[in-house]
C-alpha cells in the first residue's frame, strides 16, 4: 500500500509541473528578496511583506502596523489624493487589502492580469509615497474602531481573542495586533508616518508574487518602484513560546443561544522535523472530534481542531455546544486516546491523501499561493510550503504518535457564553492531558 | 404518456446542448442527460483535483411552516447512511478512503452536495455521489441525533450579532410567508421532524429533472459526459414538474413603509437594514442586470451615496445589494452609522433614496466602470474551480445556465434609462422595510423612536 501510495503523490506532483504550475523561485532585486509563484490563470496577487509583527510595538501601541498599512491605501498619496487613488482602483476593480499578523504584516494588491500594470503602480505609490492625510486617518480610525467591536461582537472571534489572552498572557502575543478602540482612537497622522518609516527597511521586507508573468518582468518592475527603499540592519525575531503543560480556564460570560469553547495545546515551529507528523496528527484529531462529538453524541455541530504556522505555534480544538461537561470530557478524553494510540498504516495512508486535497485546494488561488508563500518565508522559508508534498511523504505513523504526546500535554481553554454551565463543567475542564 | 413525455425530453436536449454550448466559455460543457439531469463540466487542469457538485432546485422557498429547516436537514441526512454505505462510519470511512474534501450548502432556491477529491478518484466519486443522491437511507434513530446537531447550526447562527436584525427582517418583508426565505428553518420542526418527512421532500423534489450534476477541475468532458451517463443515465426521472404539482405561494407586494428597532445585547455597533421586495428571474429579468449595475454603481468610491454617507464621517460602512432569485429577489441596503451620528446618518439615507433616480445621481463613467468590475467578478469568480462550481449551482437554480453565460453581454446593454426604471419600479417612493439593531443602552440614550420612523 505504502509503495502504490508514493507512486501516487510522484505521479501527481509531475503532472502539476507539467501542464499546470511551475515551481515557485527566488531572487535578489537591489536588496528585496522576491519570490515568485508563475501560475496559468488570469489573476495577479502581489503581497509585501513587513517582518516582525507584534514584537514591533509595544503593546500600548498595538493596532499602530493595521492602522500604519491600512494609511497607505486610504489615507493618499503624493501622487493621488485618497479619493482619487481609490476612484483609479475602483476603475480597474484593484483589489487592496492590509494585514497585521502576531508574526509580521502585509499589504496585498490583486487584479487581473490585463490591469496588472495598473495594479502594481498604485501599489508602489502606496509604498513610497504615502501622505497620511489628517481627515482620511480620522475617518479610517473610526472605521477601524467600529471593526474592532464588531469582530468582539462574534463569538467565533471572541473566543479566539480570549484563548490567545489566556495562553500567552506575558508574551509578545498579548497584544492584539487588530489594536482596541484605545489605541487606535489614540494614533496621530505624525504617529503613523514615523511607524511607517521604521517599517520601511528592504531588510524587514519582502514580495511574493504569483501571476501568469515572468521573472524578467518583476525584477524591471521591482527595481523601477523599491530600489530607493533604505535598507538597515534588521535581526529576525526569535520567540520561545510558553509551555502550557496544566490546565487554566478562563471565562466570559455572554447570553448567547450555545456556549463557545475553544482550548489550546502546544505545537512545533515549522522548522522543526514535527511539524508535518504534528499537523497530520491534528488533523486525524480533529476527524475524530467530528466522529465522536457529532456524528456518535451529537453534541455540536462544528467540533474541529487545527494547527497554527507561527513563530510560537500553538494548536487548537474548538466546538460549539449546549452540552458543556459532556463536550469537553469528550474532548480531552479523545486527545488523550490519540495519544495513545498507534495509526496502522492504512490510517497514515489516509490521513496523507485528505491533506494532499486540502493542500491542493490551497493552490487554486493565486491570494492563497502569495498567503501561504509569504507565511512560510516568514517562520522560516518559503521553500516549506513548496515542499510540503516531499515532506508529507516520508512522516511514518510513529512520527505522528511521538510529535502528538510530545506537544499535547497541557490545556489552555477559552469559554464564552453561560457562565453556569461552564462552573458546571469545572472538573471536566480540568482534566488532565496524559 | 411516458413516450411522450421522452420525446419532448430529448427535443430539449437538443435544443439546449447547442444554445447553451454556443454560448459557454471554452472550458466549460453542458450535455442533458434523456432523463433530464443536466451536466456542466468545468476543465481547469491547474492542479490534480475534481470537484463534483450536486445541485437539487429545493430549499426554503419549497418550505411551508410545518416544514420549515428540513430542505436543510436533509442536506444534513445526505452524509448519513444509504444503500451502498449502510451507516454513517461507513460513509465517512469512504470519505477518508477517497481523500475527500464535502460539504453542503442549504439556500432559498437550491441544496448542493459537493466533493473536492484527487482527480485519480472522479470514478469512485461519482459513484459515491451516486449512492447518497439517490438511495438515502432516512433512519430513525440516526435522524433523531442529526436533529440535534442541525439545531446546534440554528442556535450558532442565532449566536451571531446579524441573526436578531436578518430574522426581524425576514418577518416583516416577508410576512406569512417567513418560512419561504427562512432557510435555518425552525427549532421545533428540526427537533421533531421524521423520516417520512424526509421521503416526502425527496419523492418531490430528488430527481435527474429537477438537479444538476457539475464535474469540475483536472478532467475531461467527453470522460465525464460517459461516466455520467453509465452512472446517472438509469436515474429515473419524475413523471412531474414539482414546482406546477406543488406550486410556489407568490409573495405579496408591500403595502406600507415599516421601521422597527431590534434590541440586541450581542452586537457592539449600531446597524440599519433597508430592504425593498426586487425583481426576479421569472417576471423581470432586465431589471435584474440593471439592479446589479446600479448596485456596483453606489458601492463605488466615487458614488454620491459613498460620498455622503462614509466620506462625510455619518457612516463607517455603506453597501446595497440585490440578491438574484427565481422568486422575489430582496433589495438591501446596509448601513454601519457613525455611533455618535445615527440620527444625521438616517436623514443622509432618506435624502440619498430620494435623489437615486435623479439624472446626476450617476455619471456615465460610474455606469461604465459598474460594468467593468461586475465583468472582472465573474472572472475572479472563475479563478478557484471547487469555488466556481457553486456560482455556477447559483445561476442554474435561480436563472439558468444562458443567464449566466450571456450575463456581461446584458449588463452591457443597461442604460441609464433602465437604471430609471429599476429604481422607480422598486425603490423609488415604494413601501420598504427599514430596522434599526441597537443595545438597550444604545436605545435608551439613542432614542430612536424619536427619529427612525417612515416620516421624512
Amino acid at each position: 500500500m505504502k509503495r502504490i501510495f508514493l507512486t501516487i503523490i510522484f505521479s501527481v506532483t509531475c503532472i502539476v509541473t507539467l501542464f499546470a504550475q511551475a515551481p515557485t523561485t527566488s531572487f535578489d532585486v537591489n536588496g528585496i528578496k522576491v519570490i515568485f509563484k508563475p501560475t496559468v490563470k488570469n489573476m495577479v496577487s502581489v503581497r509585501v511583506y513587513f517582518r516582525g509583527g507584534v514584537n514591533n510595538y509595544p503593546a500600548k501601541q498595538a493596532g499602530i502596523e493595521r492602522m500604519t498599512l491600512g494609511s497607505l491605501l486610504q489615507c493618499g498619496t503624493t501622487k493621488h489624493a485618497a479619493n482619487d487613488f481609490k476612484d483609479i482602483a475602483d476603475y480597474y476593480n484593484i483589489d487592496f487589502g492590509a494585514a497585521a499578523e502576531y508574526d509580521f504584516s502585509d499589504i496585498e494588491m490583486s487584479c487581473i492580469s490585463k490591469y496588472f500594470d495598473k495594479g502594481w503602480e498604485l501599489l508602489a505609490e502606496a509604498i513610497n509615497n504615502p501622505i497620511f492625510d489628517p481627515n482620511e486617518v480620522q475617518l479610517l480610525k473610526n472605521t477601524f474602531a467600529s471593526a474592532v467591536k464588531q469582530s468582539e461582537s462574534s463569538p467565533d472571534n471572541h473566543v479566539q481573542q480570549l484563548l490567545l489572552k489566556n495562553a500567552f498572557a506575558g508574551t509578545v502575543y498579548a497584544t492584539d495586533p487588530d489594536g482596541t478602540e484605545e489605541s487606535i482612537n489614540s494614533f496621530t497622522p505624525a504617529d503613523l508616518k514615523s511607524y511607517y518609516s521604521t517599517m520601511l527597511n528592504k531588510n524587514k521586507m519582502f514580495i511574493v508574487i504569483a501571476g501568469k508573468l515572468t521573472q524578467k518582468e518583476i525584477a524591471e518592475k521591482v527595481k523601477a518602484a523599491f530600489s530607493a527603499i533604505p535598507a538597515s540592519p534588521y535581526q529576525p525575531v526569535v520567540l520561545t513560546a510558553p509551555i502550557w503543560n496544566d490546565n487554566h480556564t478562563l471565562i466570559e460570560g455572554r447570553s448567547l443561544a450555545t456556549n463557545y469553547i475553544a482550548g489550546i495545546l502546544n505545537a512545533p515551529v515549522m522548522t522543526s522535523a514535527d511539524y508535518i507528523p504534528f499537523k497530520l496528527g491534528i488533523s486525524a484529531f480533529s476527524g475524530t472530534l467530528f466522529s465522536v462529538l457529532r456524528t456518535q453524541h451529537n453534541l455540536s455541530y462544528d467540533p474541529d481542531a487545527s494547527t497554527t504556522n507561527l513563530l510560537m505555534p500553538y494548536a487548537t480544538m474548538s466546538v460549539s455546544t449546549t452540552s458543556v461537561n459532556e463536550a469537553v470530557t469528550l474532548m480531552v478524553s479523545e486527545l488523550n486516546r490519540i495519544k495513545g494510540l498507534n495509526i496502522n498504516k492504512k490510517g497514515v495512508e489516509q490521513i496523507k491523501s485528505s491533506f494532499i486535497t486540502s493542500n491542493y485546494m490551497k493552490l487554486q488561488s493565486s491570494s492563497a499561493i502569495t498567503g501561504n508563500l509569504g507565511v512560510a518565508e516568514v517562520m522560516g522559508g518559503w521553500n516549506y510550503f513548496e515542499n510540503l508534498p516531499a515532506r508529507l511523504d516520508q512522516v511514518t505513523s510513529d512520527q505522528i504518535t511521538q510529535a502528538i504526546r510530545k506537544y499535547a500535554v497541557g490545556v489552555r481553554w477559552a469559554y464564552l457564553g453561560d457562565v453556569e454551565a461552564a462552573k458546571q463543567a469545572e472538573e471536566a475542564f480540568r482534566l488532565m492531558v496524559r | 404518456m411516458i413516450k411522450k413525455l421522452y420525446a419532448l425530453v430529448c427535443f430539449c436536449l437538443v435544443l439546449n446542448t447547442l444554445y447553451a454550448q454556443n454560448k459557454l466559455p471554452e472550458n466549460i460543457f453542458f450535455k442533458k442527460l434523456a432523463n433530464g439531469l443536466d451536466v456542466l463540466v468545468v476543465e481547469d487542469n491547474s492542479v490534480p483535483l475534481a470537484t463534483i457538485v450536486i445541485t437539487c432546485k429545493n430549499g426554503s422557498y419549497t418550505e411551508t411552516p410545518e416544514f420549515n429547516g428540513l430542505s436543510h436537514l436533509y442536506e444534513h441526512m445526505f452524509f448519513k447512511a444509504n444503500k451502498d454505505y449502510p451507516s454513517q462510519e461507513a460513509f465517512m470511512d469512504r470519505v477518508t478512503n477517497l481523500g475527500m474534501e464535502f460539504n453542503g450548502n442549504t439556500t432559498e432556491e437550491n441544496v448542493k452536495y459537493y466533493f473536492t477529491l484527487p482527480k485519480k478518484n472522479l470514478k469512485d466519486g461519482l459513484r459515491f455521489m451516486n449512492s447518497a443522491i439517490r438511495f438515502p437511507k432516512f433512519d430513525a434513530a440516526e435522524m433523531q441525533r442529526e436533529n440535534i446537531v442541525v439545531d446546534g447550526e440554528f442556535q450558532r447562527n442565532e449566536s451571531s450579532p446579524f441573526y436578531a436584525l436578518n430574522d426581524a427582517m425576514s418577518h416583516h418583508l416577508w410576512g406569512d410567508l417567513y418560512s419561504r426565505k427562512n432557510v435555518i428553518g425552525n427549532h421545533n420542526v428540526i427537533r421533531s421532524a421524521t423520516p417520512a418527512m424526509m421521503d416526502s421532500i425527496k419523492n418531490k423534489y430528488y430527481y435527474p429533472n429537477n438537479s444538476l450534476l457539475t464535474v469540475a477541475g483536472d478532467v475531461k468532458h467527453d470522460d465525464v459526459f460517459r461516466q455520467a451517463e453509465n452512472i446517472y443515465g438509469n436515474w429515473e426521472p419524475s413523471p412531474f414538474d414539482p414546482f406546477k404539482k406543488w406550486p410556489l405561494p407568490e409573495f405579496k407586494p408591500l403595502t406600507k413603509t415599516d421601521y422597527f428597532i431590534v434590541e440586541s445585547n450581542i452586537t457592539r455597533v449600531p446597524i440599519i437594514d433597508i430592504n425593498w421586495l426586487g425583481p426576479d428571474t421569472r417576471t423581470d429579468i432586465p431589471a435584474t442586470y440593471a439592479a446589479d449595475v446600479f448596485s456596483f454603481i453606489l458601492n463605488q468610491n466615487a458614488s454620491k451615496l459613498t460620498k455622503a454617507l462614509t466620506q462625510s464621517g455619518l457612516a463607517l460602512q455603506v453597501n446595497i445589494g440585490y440578491l438574484t432569485l427565481q422568486h422575489v429577489g430582496p433589495i438591501s441596503l446596509i448601513v454601519i452609522p457613525n455611533p455618535d451620528k445615527v440620527k444625521e446618518c438616517m436623514a443622509e439615507v432618506k435624502r440619498q433614496i430620494a435623489l437615486f433616480d435623479s439624472p446626476d445621481y450617476v455619471t456615465d463613467d460610474q455606469i461604465e466602470t459598474a460594468k467593468r468590475k461586475l465583468e472582472i467578478k465573474q472572472q475572479q469568480e472563475q479563478e478557484v474551480t471547487s469555488d466556481f462550481v457553486q456560482v455556477l449551482s447559483f445561476w442554474w437554480a435561480s436563472a439558468s445556465v444562458d443567464y449566466f453565460t450571456t450575463y456581461n453581454d446584458n449588463l452591457k446593454k443597461v442604460t441609464r434609462a433602465d437604471l430609471k426604471r429599476y429604481v422607480d419600479k422598486y425603490i423609488k417612493g415604494k413601501p420598504y422595510c427599514a430596522g434599526l439593531m441597537v443595545t438597550p443602552a444604545m436605545r435608551a440614550s439613542m432614542k430612536p423612536e424619536q427619529f427612525f420612523t417612515a416620516q421624512q
